[in-house]
């Protein structure tokens, strides 16, 4: 896996951090989204875009990886703008 | 006790006193080894383990440099801060040197490693700065075991513990890596000294014992072993005189004061 900070390295030094999903709005999410946003996952095989963290440098990073094929697509520091227009 | 005090004697230039106050996380592996101690801002630390030292250290050598001072910051403002205190601000994943003598690294975006060397005190400078707690930037606790590995056999040992090729690294840039090796997360500098390699490795000192025992194993079987302090720093003063590299900055030095 390639670290956007570190370069390439074995995946024995990454943990995953789970797909990225993003936070509904506490103050105007009712009960059902919110409770959905905590405790719901979707395990369908998909090109997902997922927290990964380089454990030496303690680097957390963005992966756009299909789960389908275990192919990762990219690599990218977390920003609006990356995340913009992402699978989701 | 009297190779003991000229041990002292020899490494008075590197401010040796004679209490410890700091135990280095390697000493309880090291002791076994019976080196000849010095006190070295109050660490206890292997200034000598016998007449071979420099033979294991031209096959590949272990010395523990633990006993640096060394202090981390990391934090959105930590750039604008070291600049603030007059301090160059090196590449991501790279280090520069200090004009004392010591050496600033960058872990990341945002994150710093400064450590002294003999006769430097920028880094204990700044810890004592670090406590009025400047807006956005963090104090990183910083007790790390440290040594430095060189050698012939120096690139073998890195090939049995790390999935890494430090040979790609380009060592004018001042590179530096943040990787494992045989399982504990490092910090390697590579570096080069009298034309043989030489790797500062800083990592968790819980890990110090098992990280020591295991990469003395594979030394020992290249007829390495470990080495003390005295033995690095004979080294380092002969290249200063030939002027190579400035890997001085990863060692102490002879006569810092």
């Amino acid at each position: 896996m390639t670290c956007p900070i570190n370069g390439p390295r074995p995946i024995s030094e990454f943990v995953y951090g789970g797909a990225f999903r993003p936070m509904p709005d506490p103050d105007a999410a009712n009960d059902i989204q919110w409770a959905d946003y905590v405790f719901n996952r979707s395990g369908a095989a998909a090109v997902k875009i997922e927290w990964w963290c380089h454990s030496p440098s303690t680097t957390w990073f963005m992966v756009e990886r299909d789960t389908a094929r275990d192919v990762i697509l990219r690599s990218f520091l977390y920003s609006d703008a990356a995340i913009e227009g992402a699978p989701k | 006790m009297t190779s003991n005090r000229q041990a002292g004697a020899n490494a008075s230039a590197l401010s040796a006193s004679t209490t410890s106050l700091r135990r280095s996380p390697l000493q309880s592996a090291i002791t076994p080894h019976h080196p000849q101690w010095v006190i070295i801002d109050g660490m206890s630390t292997a200034f000598q383990f016998d007449t071979k030292d420099a033979e294991r250290m031209a096959a590949l050598g272990i010395a523990d440099l633990s006993f640096m001072f060394r202090c981390g910051l990391k934090g959105p403002h930590s750039v604008a801060w070291l600049t603030a205190q007059g301090l160059p601000i090196p590449q991501i994943n790279s280090w520069e040197p200090l004009p004392g003598g010591g050496i600033i690294a960058r872990l990341g975006v945002t994150e710093f490693l400064i450590e002294d060397s003999a006769g430097d005190s920028t880094a204990k400078q700044l810890a004592d700065a670090l406590k009025t707690r400047p807006d956005g930037v963090y104090p990183v606790l910083r007790q790390d075991a440290s040594f430095a590995v060189t050698g012939a056999f120096l690139q073998t040992l890195l090939r049995q513990t790390c999935a890494m090729n430090f040979n790609v690294l380009d060592l004018s840039t001042r590179p530096l890596a943040l990787t494992s090796m045989v399982g504990v997360q490092v910090l390697v500098i590579p570096s080069e000294l009298n034309e043989q390699p030489l790797y500062r490795v800083w990592f968790d000192g819980t890990y110090a014992d098992y990280l020591w025992q295991t990469l003395l194993g594979i030394a020992g079987e290249h007829g390495g072993g470990p080495v003390g302090l005295d033995c690095l720093m004979q080294k380092n003063a002969m290249q200063q005189n030939t002027r190579q590299h400035n890997s001085h900055h990863l060692i102490p030095q002879r006569s810092a004061r």
